[in-house]
């Protein structure tokens, strides 16, 4: 059959009648008349299905060869199972269900073969593309064998063959019982088969009729009651559709017959009036949509999935026309990179050759239009190679398969755009990286199960302690892995609550007011700019401690509940002590500040809130810039979480021994043992200089200062293999606990110099690793929170006692 | 089985399996296969260094 402009139009009418109506019906409460016309669309698809291929049936399969079975089937399932297999896997990726049960009888197109068998029907439109697939299995086949038992191939034969089918379908479908119609019935495969079937019977039945001649008046008499027909028949069938999703019975028993013949009615319709598709561009319009039609149906529930969360406050009509233009441009390309390839490849039934080859071939100037579609292509797939390396690095497993599925695509098409079916280095590498980018998701999945990664990790059950790590390494590699991207993914907690300085002093500053989600807890800065809940700027009566410190005293906490412990002290004195006046704590932790830079936020946030008392609890962040530290951290390429474990590690390996490579051509000195700092030592550097700073500045405005010394968890007195296990991460690890060390004897001098009281942490927090405090070797669990609030608010009640004459009853 | 028909079917067969082995599919299969072999040697080197690795304080 010559290709027909009207019938492709109305295959793309089609599509766009299931692809419209699902983007409105997603995640969205039930809307029968919607979800109607989507279920109308797909029974169109059937009917038209019947009737295109009902020639090369009775034409070239029955009362044939062999080989033209053959043909016919070949030709079928490389039109349609790759770009299925293909829409298969990207939406089982997105929805996490590759390579289960259910995908694998979509695989086979059996999730619906004599009811529905899926647990998660992930890809709900393909259940009409098993009964199309059935169909061709079946039906063809079947009539060649009877027609060759019977040594006739006839009309009659054929006529009297397919009406058997409907009956027998119809029988089934009226034997079973069903509970869920929609399921049970009307998506199985079995009951569904002889929708196709009536678009043969219509081929049959126009077989010998020519479309009809708008030049006589006639002719357009004719055509004009034939549209009219149409124009009645399609609500009618979507009445009985919204009364059959609606449950009604007899609406549910008619649904595939008035299906059929308005499907009929309209394919009849439509084939009849090709004149009406003379004109060149609504031909090659109608081409176009018939052309992309069967990639919108296959993908467009991957678009819906992607933008519909993106644009849902949009205006409607502006999202429909995102939906739309996207499902144009992805069908577009795919249709070029992807089908057309696999569409010139098929065979064909002798003489049809000719025929079928100039029905995919390019219309217009091949060159240019080449030229064009190579220049497309080439910008697509570097877009997409760019956004695949941003899902890579940002761990984002999903997005990157299938952007790196998208990817491989376009460079196929490019290359195959650029040189059609040529041999040679570019076709092997552009099919080679096809290949890769498909069985890369199935490849890391083998390489994460033998490592035991997972591709998700979560704080379900977090493991940090040495102890813990040692007795499950993969739990401790999932959890690591899991904590290391709450501090680093690009969409996480700094991004919400952190903004660079307008006065560019400082590294950043919180952001008062904002919010974001660290692990599984929400953080929130408060109004003056504070992690914690609003406070007053006037401090009234309230006796002010600040708690000013790193990332240790901000606290990133795991779970909805927990508290820093600033927080926790707060509640301790709230509920525990009275002691006259009361007591207010502010959490003036920052992660990533050091204490110079606190020094500068004690300037612009914190002394004109009239703090009675500054309890600093500085360390780490300075260790190395302060001088503390006698051997810079190595800059050494560190494991991250990469979307693709694989690739991420093989990448890991080439930077470390690149790393090594220019290690050994460098003149880097090597680290010896260097002898503890002196006292002397230790009070000329900056460090001392900023703590002495710290402390002049909140007494010039009136405020006490209390020094705690550091925290870790580990210690010189700790085994070596805990110290290793640390120093994994925080390297070197011998010089860090030196410079602890140094930091808390230096801590000591000057509170012993300046008469500043001294909190010291050893007591029941440093250097206790086995005990779960730490959730690496600075930040504390919320056991270690809640000890290190017990200890401070210990070591306060006799400051504020002997220093501010506040003496709390302790209950 | 007619003969003609599983005559036809061993040559269908025979014919697109050289087709397939002469063609740049088979080809680019192998450098995929290679592909990955580069892959896993790689990545299998850093699998004991699963611990190492930079955070930030």
């Amino acid at each position: 059959m010559k290709r027909s402009a009207s019938l492709d139009f109305l295959r793309g009418a089609a599509a766009f009648a299931v692809a419209i109506p699902h983007y409105l019906t997603a995640n969205a409460p039930f809307q029968p008349f919607a979800e109607s016309f989507a279920i109308s669309g797909v029974e169109l698809f059937f009917v038209l299905s019947g009737f295109v291929l009902a020639p090369q049936i009775v034409d070239w399969v029955v009362n044939k060869p062999w080989r033209n079975l053959g043909v016919f089937l070949i030709r079928r399932w490389m039109r349609t199972i790759p770009p299925y297999v293909v829409a298969l896997v990207v939406i089982a990726l997105l929805t996490g269900n590759l390579m289960t049960a259910d995908f694998v009888r979509y695989l086979f197109y059996v999730e619906n073969l004599f009811s529905s068998a899926n647990h998660v029907d992930f890809y709900p439109v393909a259940w009409s593309l098993a009964v199309e697939e059935w169909f061709y299995l079946l039906f063809a086949p079947a009539l060649f064998l009877v027609a060759r038992l019977l040594g006739r191939g006839d009309r009659r034969l054929e006529l009297v063959f397919a009406i058997l089918v409907i009956v027998v379908v119809a029988t089934l479908r009226l034997s079973v019982s069903h509970q869920d119609w929609g399921l049970n019935v009307r998506r199985v495969t079995l009951f569904r088969i002889d929708s196709i079937v009536w678009g043969f019977l219509l081929y049959l039945a126009l077989e010998r009729r020519e479309p009809i001649g708008l030049d006589a008046s006639s002719g357009r008499w004719r055509l004009s009651a034939l549209l009219v027909l149409l124009a009645v028949a399609i609500p009618l069938e979507l009445g009985v559709a919204v009364l059959a999703v609606g449950g009604d019975l007899s609406a549910q028993r008619a649904f595939p017959y008035t299906s059929a013949a308005v499907g009929m009615i309209a394919v009849g319709v439509v084939w009849l009036s090709e004149d009406l598709f003379r004109n060149r561009f609504v031909r090659g319009a109608s081409f176009y949509l018939g052309r992309i039609s069967y990639s919108v149906y296959l993908f467009h529930l991957i678009l819906i999935m992607a933008l519909k969360p993106m644009m849902a406050s949009a205006p409607l009509v502006l999202q429909l026309a995102v939906y739309v233009l996207a499902i144009l441009a992805l069908s577009t390309l795919f249709f070029a990179g992807f089908e057309r390839p696999i569409l010139a490849a098929r065979p064909y039934y002798g003489a049809a050759r000719r025929a079928a080859s100039t029905a995919v071939a390019p219309h217009g100037d091949p060159r240019r239009l080449r030229l064009l579609f190579a220049i497309a292509f080439c910008l697509a797939a570097l877009g997409a190679g760019v956004l695949a390396r941003n899902a890579f690095m940002a761990d984002k497993p999903y997005a990157f398969y299938s952007l790196l599925v998208a990817t491989a695509v376009l460079v196929f098409a490019l290359a195959e755009t650029m040189r059609p079916h040529k041999a040679g280095a570019t076709a092997v590498a552009a099919r080679a990286f096809l290949l890769f980018a498909f069985a890369l998701p199935c490849v890391d999945a083998l390489y994460r199960n033998s490592t035991g990664l997972p591709l998700v990790a979560t704080v379900a059950q977090p493991t940090y302690s040495y102890r813990a790590a040692h007795a499950n390494p993969t739990a401790f590699a999932t959890w690591w892995f899991y904590y290391l991207n709450e501090w680093i993914r690009e969409d996480g907690i700094r991004a919400a609550i952190d903004a660079p300085d307008p006065q560019k002093k400082l590294p950043f500053v919180l952001v008062p007011g904002s919010s974001g989600r660290m692990f599984n807890t929400t953080i929130h800065i408060n109004n003056l700019g504070f992690r914690g809940p609003d406070l007053p700027r006037e401090k009234g009566d309230a006796f002010r401690i600040v708690a000013l410190g790193e990332s240790q005293t901000f606290g990133p906490t795991l779970r909805d509940g927990e508290k820093p412990w600033p927080e926790l002290l707060q509640d301790l004195f709230d509920q525990h002590a009275s002691c006259g006046r009361k007591i207010e704590v502010i959490n003036a932790g920052t992660e990533a500040y050091t204490i110079e830079n606190n020094l500068e936020r004690m300037r612009r946030d914190i002394l004109p809130l009239k703090p009675d008392l500054i309890l600093s609890t500085h360390g780490m962040n300075g260790f190395y810039p302060f001088g503390l530290r006698r051997v810079a951290e190595p800059n050494e390429p560190g494991v991250r979480p990469r979307a693709s474990a694989l690739i991420g590690r093989a990448v890991l390996t080439i930077e470390r021994a690149a790393h090594d490579w220019r290690g050994r051509n460098s003149a880097q000195a090597t680290t010896v043992a260097l002898a503890p700092m002196s006292d002397a030592e230790l009070m000329r550097t900056r460090y001392a200089d900023e703590y002495r700073k710290l402390i002049a500045l909140a007494r010039d405005n009136g405020a006490d200062v209390a020094l705690a010394d550091a925290t870790m968890s580990i210690s010189e007195s700790s085994p070596r293999e805990v110290k290793d296990f640390y120093g994994a991460v925080f390297k070197p690890i011998d010089d860090i606990i030196a410079a602890n060390e140094a930091h808390n004897r230096m801590v000591k001098i000057i509170a012993r110099e300046e008469g500043a009281p001294l909190i010291d942490m050893a007591a029941g927090v440093d250097g206790i690793w086995d005990d779960d405090l730490y959730l690496d070797i600075v930040h504390f669990t919320e056991a270690g929170n809640e000890r290190v609030a017990g200890l401070m608010f210990h070591a306060l009640l006799p400051i504020l006692a002997e220093r501010h004459g506040l003496h709390c009853d302790v209950r | 089985m007619p003969p003609r028909f599983a005559t036809e079917m061993r040559f269908g067969m025979v014919e697109f399996g050289l087709r397939f082995l002469k063609g740049p599919w088979a080809t680019a299969a192998l450098v995929c296969l290679a592909a990955f072999v580069v892959l896993f040697a790689l990545a299998g080197q850093t699998t004991n260094a699963l611990f190492v690795y930079s955070a930030p304080k």
